[in-house]
């Protein structure tokens, strides 16, 4: 049977919400006094999920969310808000709570309510348990220029090596910064063709000329093509525009002094700093990026299952 | 109302503090584009000539952003103005460091400091 927690400061709440689940809701409930009885009594045993006053001596629900969010990512936790602690509980969803329910309404909405979410984390829990058991895989994708696609796609690939475990999250981060300015360069410099020295004599007009181009032959038509091959040692990018490509050796180098001001090669720079690997093809339109895992970032065997 | 997505402007007695609130994915989208100007023109109509970068809401940022504040001092450096960078992440630290943009203007931890640094 399914274990919640009840966390409440108040004894009568606690028992009035612990009562309703245990009663009608087919779950197994243990209570915990505040936030900080609650850390122990979850290192005792990890319940299938939470349901937390907001407003608590020692360990507020804010608190107590980031504090699972980080050590248990897989158990929701609900949140039970009393008049005036709706800005924190706003706080709480956006750190990661799953759902809240005025302490009003328990009575006709928190078994509802804890139902449709231990639902909806079961079937989480059992994707996440499978990805993490996955070994290879490979993704592949052709895209506009567009930016809005780029970010997303920046999204999907960086989440991608941090679901194998290839990435922490200050590592997923620099991975997306690098696929980012990858991904930027292939649209602007690679199919749009807009030359970064127009941008060292008016940022607008370079800006203006890549939009111009978005809808224009032959720019228009150009896509760009992405391989993410990714495995428990690595994730590997492959992006290539279809420009004529570019000559690296040409671009100044931004390090040097002389340089700082000059908006050109910060992205390729940004890249070599973020990944492990970088290498061109000879035409200079396709760009190889490798990060590799290293022992800091087992992510994936660490933590709860839950 | 604000439909800022990027940049948030406030002014601190005579400095302007413009704070990131979103990810710059590229200066080619037209409404990022709009609200740089915005603030330049802001820049330029208030004769600032002391700005404070906040980089505390955005956990990273890459070229784009860079070259966006970039675009801000070019505004100050005619009238000799000053700019300081605050409240990076670990990361947004290091990408300003990667790119040197810390040999150009001064990074520092909080907004105070910054204000305070202006002030000297």
């Amino acid at each position: 049977m399914p274990t919640i927690l009840v966390v409440d400061d108040s004894a009568t709440d606690r028992l009035l919400a612990g009562g309703l689940l245990a009663e009608n809701g087919d779950f197994d409930v243990e209570y915990a006094v505040d936030g900080s009885d609650a850390i122990i009594k979850i290192e005792l045993h990890v319940p299938d999920l939470i349901v937390t006053d907001m407003d608590m001596p020692e360990l507020n629900g804010l608190e107590l969310v980031a504090v699972i969010r980080r050590a248990y990512p897989l158990v929701p936790v609900v949140l039970m808000t009393a008049r005036g602690s709706e800005e924190l509980a706003l706080q709480a969803l956006r750190a990661g709570a799953a759902s809240y329910v005025p302490k009003r309404q328990l009575n006709t909405e928190l078994l509802e309510t804890v139902h449709q979410v231990y639902s909806a984390a079961r079937e989480d829990r059992g994707r996440i348990r499978l990805m993490r058991r996955m070994t290879e895989q490979q993704v592949q994708f052709t895209i506009e220029n567009d930016h809005e696609l780029i970010a997303s796609l920046v999204q999907y690939l960086k989440d991608g090596a941090a679901g194998m475990g290839v990435c922490d999250e200050s590592e997923r981060v620099r991975t997306g910064v690098a696929l980012q300015e990858a991904l930027t360069n292939a649209c602007l410099h690679g199919n749009l063709e807009v030359d970064s020295a127009l941008r060292e004599i008016d940022h607008k007009e370079y800006y203006d000329l890549a939009r111009l181009r978005m809808s224009q032959p032959p720019y228009a038509q150009r896509r760009i093509h992405v391989t993410a091959r990714y495995s428990l040692d690595s994730a590997e990018f492959i992006i290539r525009d279809e420009g004529p490509g570019f000559n690296r050796a040409a671009l100044p180098d931004p390090t040097d002094p002389t340089n700082i001001e000059r908006p050109c090669g910060r992205g390729l720079l940004l890249m070599q700093t973020f990944m492990d690997e970088v290498k061109y093809n000879a035409a200079g339109n396709e760009v190889t990026m490798i990060k590799r895992r290293s022992g800091a970032t087992a992510v994936r065997s660490q933590g709860s299952e839950r | 109302m604000s439909s800022s997505k990027v940049f948030r402007v406030s002014t601190v007695d005579d400095v302007m503090v413009v704070e990131l609130i979103g990810v710059v994915s590229s200066l080619a989208d037209h409404s990022i584009t709009r609200e740089l100007d915005s603030v330049r023109e802001r820049l330029r109509s208030g004769a600032f000539t002391a700005v404070v970068i906040d980089l505390g809401q955005v956990a990273y940022f890459g070229s784009s952003m860079l070259e966006a504040i970039r675009t801000l001092w070019n505004e100050l450096i005619p009238r000799n103005g000053k700019l300081v960078l605050c409240n990076a992440s670990e990361v947004g630290r290091e990408i300003v460091q990667v790119a040197k943009f810390d040999h150009l203007w001064p990074l520092v931890e909080t907004r105070d400091q910054a204000l305070q640094l202006l002030k000297k």
